[in-house]
């Protein structure tokens, strides 16, 4: 449209206001111009302020690095990874046994805590007749031990007693008896009901007895008897033995580990003490400069003269943690040979009946392969370790993207690695998405070709309506039901193929990756329609008159032909769910470790940044930390995005 | 299309069944779409099937009532326990129906002596007295400019009191209030050394004890490291720079350089310098009595209560017109005791009536109560003793209520509409109306959709950045943390002294530059400061609803800008052309030919938006959610006029999602908090879902009924 000048226009009237050789028309073209660009505003600053907000990171985390290095403490982690290796070789060997008795015990094994656990449920709800019946008790047993009691008062006193105790056996009884197996918190309880009526009639006794019963007795000795059955299996005491080894070196480690951490905190307080030294004496000073009170600045000079200025010497400091190196040594060889022989010790995996015990020993067999490697290499890095070295910023930087460890708030040192954040974050998307692709896809092909108009009209509202719930609402569905559905199930035998099964914990990965992909399927069923819709109808019509059928038509001719936009689809999905937060944070179990099966809980990269950022200061190392993880995700999300626009334009060309 | 039949169709010479394969592939494809269905209904199910019946037992209460945290416990069984009515209701509405063992519940009245006064202008109260008055007066807030240290003030002395006091104290007692000395006082001399010591300069170990005594004296040392909180008792390196002789008092002396003693410094050479300490001793005997401001501070360091501030003074009244107010019997004969400098006219005495419940407890019983009303039924029975508790444990949250969390999420989304719908539209209208193809609408539609797809906490980031710590602000007092403080004018009103002590303002009075006051002010440990400008202060809102509602309209604004534009471009390009052609400007013909026909698309674009940002947890975890808030967002503002506009949106409001995710995953789960959960989320869901419900129907509503 060309551009009028209002003189040249006859119905023009007023001449209107004029600013800069502006009018009101051009004016509040303007203004509206202005309101658009917010977009590429808030584009901008969003990467600006990520930007602005994480740059001062990397510097930041190199000279912590160096403190941590210049300390010994690095030294120390060498030393105490090596440690918590052999500790961990330890406590597998211990759970694999104490799961194994589990297993072989049955529905025995539990009774005890059953037992008590029953108990504690009776005792909440008897507790006003048990008082009741204690006082009444304690008035009979005073009035016996009195020198000259009464009859009458006896015999009363003894009235009131025997109905106290009937009451409280009564209301005992209908306590014990309303009770079930499904009111226990702990699901892992075998579910047969072999030892339920005893268990009732147990507590009864026992509570008005107030002593064990013998059904207790006889359970404990039973499992007693069970347990050194299961111990005299000859591979059970292979294991045993291989704790024993397993455990033998590691109070010498640990004695060790402990006496050069000492040092290394005494150097690091030191160390931080004088970097710190200059920013107060500056603080200090500005004080001075702008006080007007002569006591005030008399203090304040005596404050900046006791402010530390010499560096410590660290080649003195670090000294015991060179001198330490044949400690280790002794200790280090000490740990290979106990470990070489309680490896030969450890028994075959088949011979466990129990699967999670089975998967202990799995790992036991996969830290054999590692730890000879991992002594080694700790100890070249020990022995090769200098002080000195200064920390170079490319480390600092592979440290943040490759590190496996993400550790905040330590009174030892912050360790900011990313990888366990990312990795939890993707596996909860693939898997999410892996559910999703069946469901949404075929759900669009259903709903686009196959399905009753009338089906289509309820049914894609329907899915749009789902896109709707707030993840809120499905991360608490995932904490109070999903949870301990899946957890109950999944002890079912016959789950027990599905790696992973049975979950030990409610939240997992797989968990939130089941809400996720029901979040993530409007997206990608919506996108999927579309892609079917933009399917030429010539194809179909093509397809049809060559004599296929529907489906042969919609599988042979329509998949094909719409396969980008179903790719394109999926991968904005995938973008949706890496993004998602609320889920993620209250369904994922928030345990910071590279997941090593879908059923372990994680952490993730959105739900740090919500977990923590409200904590830290602005301009710590932790903030930076924290928006360095936002910055990669949002390049994460931004290329998945792109990428999907890209495919998504290609394809509707092509079409 | 019709279903075709194959033995009409030619072509076809065999009749066949459907394949196997193609009835799998059939019942794949509808088992998938059936399953979808299936999950959400089974998640809707669980949640409507748990909460429901919540809803039912607490009736309208759980949305009218602020989150309350119950407490359970165990009440031994008792006669004649009272409370106020109020509070018994309370009691029974967060119990189970009949399960309590009352009996005897009869109502009475209950009659408290008050004293009613009007209080005059140019009074002058103590702090502490000042704030009971403000409690027990609901509405009367006293916004002060004065304090005043040299009016006397008043104390009670219970019962005979003994005193000590060193010379320098003893003659100030002296010579300000020599009325309160009695006839009898004793004296008695301790000879205390003073040392004069020299150290030499080295490096030596340092206790903790050591290093706090030497703290005040002049000697020059530097700690290697600080001491850690955790580790009182280590022992930590210092260097004495140079050889130095001080003179300390013996208690310094005895603590610094005990020799028996880990971590002490060693002495190259002492000298004592004899002095004596004299001591004087009096008794106190019980009474009232009245004196200036530095005696009491003298005797309250002796153990004298009192509730006035000793080191800034008594508040002087600055009302314009008497007031009246009230308080019980006792606080007001205290208030008079102690405050010599107060006046008041029209005393009064009345009784206040209260519906009280008198119950009798036949059993032990566990009651789930509510703080406050715990609170109320402790007070009411501490005389009588007749309430008594076995057992106590606190579950927070565990009585429901959501009116705060609701209030919040509605000031949330409609602060987050205002702005999204004012700037979605205007883009929405340029986009569609004025702009014409080329780099900068692609420029713009392109950053719209890359918007999209950026996550939502990364909104929440941004806000917090921007909105919460950097956005400008026109204020007086800047804050010392401000990114950039420009001053104004040299116009601006005084803060209120009240205001200044609350808020940690520090008042600067000579000529200094603005770094200079800030670092003044840092020096100080003021948070704000204040000298005479108005500046424009790069500082942000703070976490309040504004920022809140604001990183959510950025969030929601691709949405809204979309579906502005595509109901802006359905109406037909006619309808402009014929009001162009009668010769109506552009502005006219868009604000009376098109905005007027996109509107019905419009308010389906901001139903989809409400429904998103209702929604949303992520973005205003730290830019507007306040985990716990007693007050409803207007009963906080104290401010007048604009000012208090202001202060109402400088506000951390509760918001359901993030009230749900707070009561779901951050307090201790118990049986009494998971039924209230469950209440919660399914309000939330029931207005989230009707929004959306709402909007698909608008949707397709129109879209039936508009044809062009």
């Amino acid at each position: 449209m060309k551009k009028k000048k209002p003189k040249n226009n006859p119905f023009y009237s007023g001449s209107g206001f004029r600013i800069l050789g502006i009018g009101k028309q051009e004016a509040i073209k303007y203004f509206f111009g202005g309101n658009a660009t917010v977009a590429i505003i808030v584009m901008a600053l969003i990467i600006g302020f990520l930007i602005y907000h994480s740059a001062n990171f990397f510097p930041q985390y190199r000279s912590s690095l160096e403190l941590y290095r210049k300390s010994g403490q690095e030294f120390v982690d060498y030393a105490d990874e090596q440690l918590t290796a052999q500790k961990e070789l330890k406590s597998l060997s211990t759970q694999a046994r104490a799961y194994e008795i589990k297993e072989r015990l049955g529905a025995l094994y539990d009774v005890a805590s059953v037992h008590s656990d029953f108990k504690a449920q009776v005792l909440a709800e008897i507790s006003s007749e048990r008082k009741n019946y204690k006082r009444v008790k304690s008035r009979l047993d005073n009035l016996k031990s009195s020198e000259s009691p009464s009859a009458d008062d006896l015999e009363e006193a003894e009235d009131d007693y025997q109905t106290a105790r009937e009451s409280l056996r009564d209301a005992a009884q209908i306590a014990v008896n309303n009770l079930d197996y499904s009111d226990l918190s702990d699901s892992l309880w075998a579910t047969d009901n072999k030892y339920l009526d005893q268990i009732r009639n147990s507590i009864v006794e026992n509570l008005l007895t107030g002593e064990k019963t013998n059904f207790l007795k006889e359970i404990e000795t039973e499992e007693k008897k069970m347990t050194e059955q299961v111990d005299s299996l000859e591979f059970i005491q292979n294991l045993v033995q291989a704790n024993q080894k397993f455990s033998q070196p590691i109070p010498a480690f640990e004695r060790y580990v402990s006496s050069i951490s000492k040092v290394a905190s005494q150097n690091k307080a030191q160390a931080v003490n004088f970097v710190t030294a200059k920013a107060r004496k500056e603080a200090l000073e500005a004080k001075l400069a702008i006080s007007s009170n002569e006591e005030e600045k008399e203090r304040t000079r005596l404050e900046i003269k006791r402010i530390l200025g010499t560096e410590p010497d660290y080649a003195k400091l670090n000294e015991p943690i060179y001198s330490s190196l044949d400690d280790y040594r002794k200790v280090a060889e000490d740990a290979m040979g106990n470990n070489k022989e309680a490896f030969a010790l450890v028994p075959d995996v088949d011979e466990f009946q129990s699967k999670i015990a089975r998967r202990k020993i799995d790992h036991i067999s996969e830290i054999e392969e590692t730890i000879d490697d991992l002594i080694t290499t700790k100890r070249e890095q020990m022995e090769s370790w200098d002080h000195s070295v200064a920390y170079p910023i490319t480390q600092a930087i592979t440290g943040f993207f490759f590190g496996t460890k993400w550790i905040t708030n330590s009174s030892w040192q912050d360790i900011y690695g990313i990888l366990p954040l990312l990795t939890g974050s993707v596996a909860v998307a693939i898997i999410a998405v892996l559910i999703a692709i069946p469901f949404s896809v075929g759900g669009a092909i259903y709903v686009n070709r196959l399905a009753t108009p009338a089906e289509q009209h309820i049914i894609k509202p329907f899915i749009e309506f789902i896109g709707a719930i707030p993840s809120i609402v499905l991360a608490f569905f995932g904490v109070v039901g999903l949870g301990t559905i899946i957890q109950e199930y999944s002890q079912s035998p016959w789950l027990s193929w599905i790696p992973g099964f049975p979950v030990e914990g409610r939240l997992t990965i797989l968990n939130a990756g089941l809400l996720l992909a029901l979040m993530s399927v409007p997206t990608i069923f919506t996108l999927c329609e579309d892609a079917l819709n933009n399917v030429p109808k010539a194809y179909k019509e093509a397809s049809l008159a060559l004599g296929a059928t529907k489906l042969q038509t919609v599988t042979k001719v329509i998949l094909p032909s719409c396969a980008s936009g179903i790719i394109a689809a999926v991968l904005l999905g995938f973008g949706r769910i890496i993004g998602e937060t609320m889920v993620v944070l209250l369904v994922m179990g928030g345990r910071i470790a590279i997941p090593k099966s879908v059923t372990d809980p994680a952490h993730s990269m959105t739900g740090i940044l919500a977990q923590e950022i409200g904590e830290v200061d602005e301009g710590s190392l932790h903030w930076g930390a924290l928006f360095m993880v936002g910055l990669v995700l949002f390049v994460i999300a931004l290329t998945l995005n792109y990428i999907s626009q890209r495919i998504l334009k290609k394809f509707t060309q092509h079409g | 299309m019709a279903k075709q039949k194959s033995s009409n169709n030619p072509f076809c010479k065999k009749q066949r069944g459907t394949p196997t394969n193609e009835i799998f592939q059939y019942g794949f494809f509808s088992f998938a779409t059936y399953c979808i269905l299936l999950c959400a209904l089974v998640i809707f199910g669980k949640i409507i099937w748990e909460g429901t019946p919540v809803l039912l037992r607490k009736g309208s209460d759980f949305i009218t009532t602020k989150p309350q945290t119950l407490s359970v416990v165990e009440a031994v069984e008792s006669e004649g326990i009272e409370i106020p009515t109020e509070n018994f209701d309370n009691i029974l509405g967060s119990n189970d129906d009949d399960a309590l063992p009352f009996a005897n519940i009869e109502e009475f009245q209950k009659a408290f002596a008050f004293k009613r006064f009007s209080l005059l202008p140019g009074s002058v109260i103590g702090e502490g007295y000042l704030k009971n008055i403000e409690q027990q007066n609901e509405g009367f807030f006293l916004i002060y400019t004065e304090r005043n240290t040299e009016n006397p003030v008043g104390f009670t002395v219970e019962s005979d009191k003994s005193i000590s006091l060193k010379t320098p104290e003893f003659e100030q007692l002296q010579s300000l209030a020599p009325d309160l000395l009695p006839d009898e006082i004793s004296t008695r001399e301790i000879q205390l050394n003073d040392h004069k010591v020299t150290i030499a300069k080295g490096e030596y170990a340092m206790s903790k004890t050591a290093h706090d005594a030497l703290v005040p004296t002049q000697l020059i040392f530097q700690m290697r490291q600080g001491f850690p909180d955790d580790e009182p008792d280590k022992i930590c390196q210092s260097v004495v720079p140079e050889t130095q002789t001080i003179t300390i008092d013996s208690t310094t002396y005895f603590a610094a350089f005990d020799e028996d003693e880990n971590g002490t410094l060693p002495i190259e050479a002492e000298e004592q310098l004899p002095k004596k300490t004299t001591f004087h001793q009096f008794t106190l005997s019980k009474g009232n009595y009245s004196a200036p401001l530095p005696v009491l501070a003298i005797l309250a360091k002796q153990g004298i209560a009192t509730q006035h501030n000793l080191t800034r003074g008594s508040i002087v009244v600055n009302l314009d017109n008497p007031t009246e107010l009230i308080l019980p019997a006792a606080d007001y004969d205290q208030l008079l005791t102690a405050n010599p400098g107060i006046k008041v006219e029209g005393v009064a005495d009345f009784e206040q009536k209260a519906d009280y419940t008198r119950f009798d407890l036949t059993k032990d019983a566990e009651i789930r109560i509510d703080i406050e009303d715990l609170e109320a039924l402790n007070r009411a029975n501490q005389e009588s003793g007749k309430f008594k508790i076995s057992s106590e444990h606190t579950h927070s949250y565990s009585g429901g209520g959501i009116l705060g969390p609701i209030v919040g999420t509605a000031l949330l989304v409609i602060i987050c509409m205002v702005v999204a719908l004012f700037t979605g539209i205007a883009a929405a209208t340029f986009l569609n109306e004025y702009a014409r193809k080329g780099a900068f609408t692609k420029s713009i539609r392109l950053a719209m959709l890359k918007l999209a797809g950026v996550p939502s906490i990364v909104f929440g980031l941004f806000g917090l950045g921007l909105f919460v710590m950097l956005a400008p602000s026109l204020t007086s007092t800047p804050h010392t943390e401000s990114k950039l403080s420009i001053p104004l004018a040299p116009i601006a009103s005084t803060p209120q002294l009240r205001v200044v002590e609350d808020k940690k303002i520090h008042m600067e009075t000579r000529e200094l530059t603005t770094s200079e006051v800030v670092s003044a002010a840092k020096a100080n440990n003021q948070a704000y400061f204040y000298d005479g400008w108005t500046y424009l202060s790069f500082q942000g809102w703070g976490t309040c609803m504004l920022a809140g509602g604001f990183t959510l309209a950025i969030m929601v604004l691709p949405v809204i800008i979309t579906s502005c534009e595509e109901s802006l471009r359905a109406v037909p390009m006619g309808f402009r052309e014929a009001s162009l052609a009668l010769g109506a400007t552009k502005w006219q013909s868009i604000r009376t030919a098109v905005l007027p026909y996109a509107l019905p698309g419009i308010l389906t674009a901001s139903v989809l938006g409400i429904t998103r940002v209702a929604g949303e947890t992520a973005p205003i975890m730290f830019t507007a959610a306040a985990a716990e808030r007693s007050d409803l967002p207007w009963e906080a503002v104290q401010a007048t006029g604009f000012a208090a506009f202001v202060e109402f949106l400088q506000q951390s409001v509760q918001a359901l999602p993030y009230h749900i995710y707070t009561v779901a995953g951050r307090i201790p789960q118990s049986e009494y908090t998971e039924p209230m959960q469950f209440g919660s989320v399914l309000i939330f869901m029931l207005i989230v879902m009707a929004l959306a419900g709402l909007s698909i129907w608008l949707r397709i509503h129109f879209r039936n009924k508009i044809k062009w």
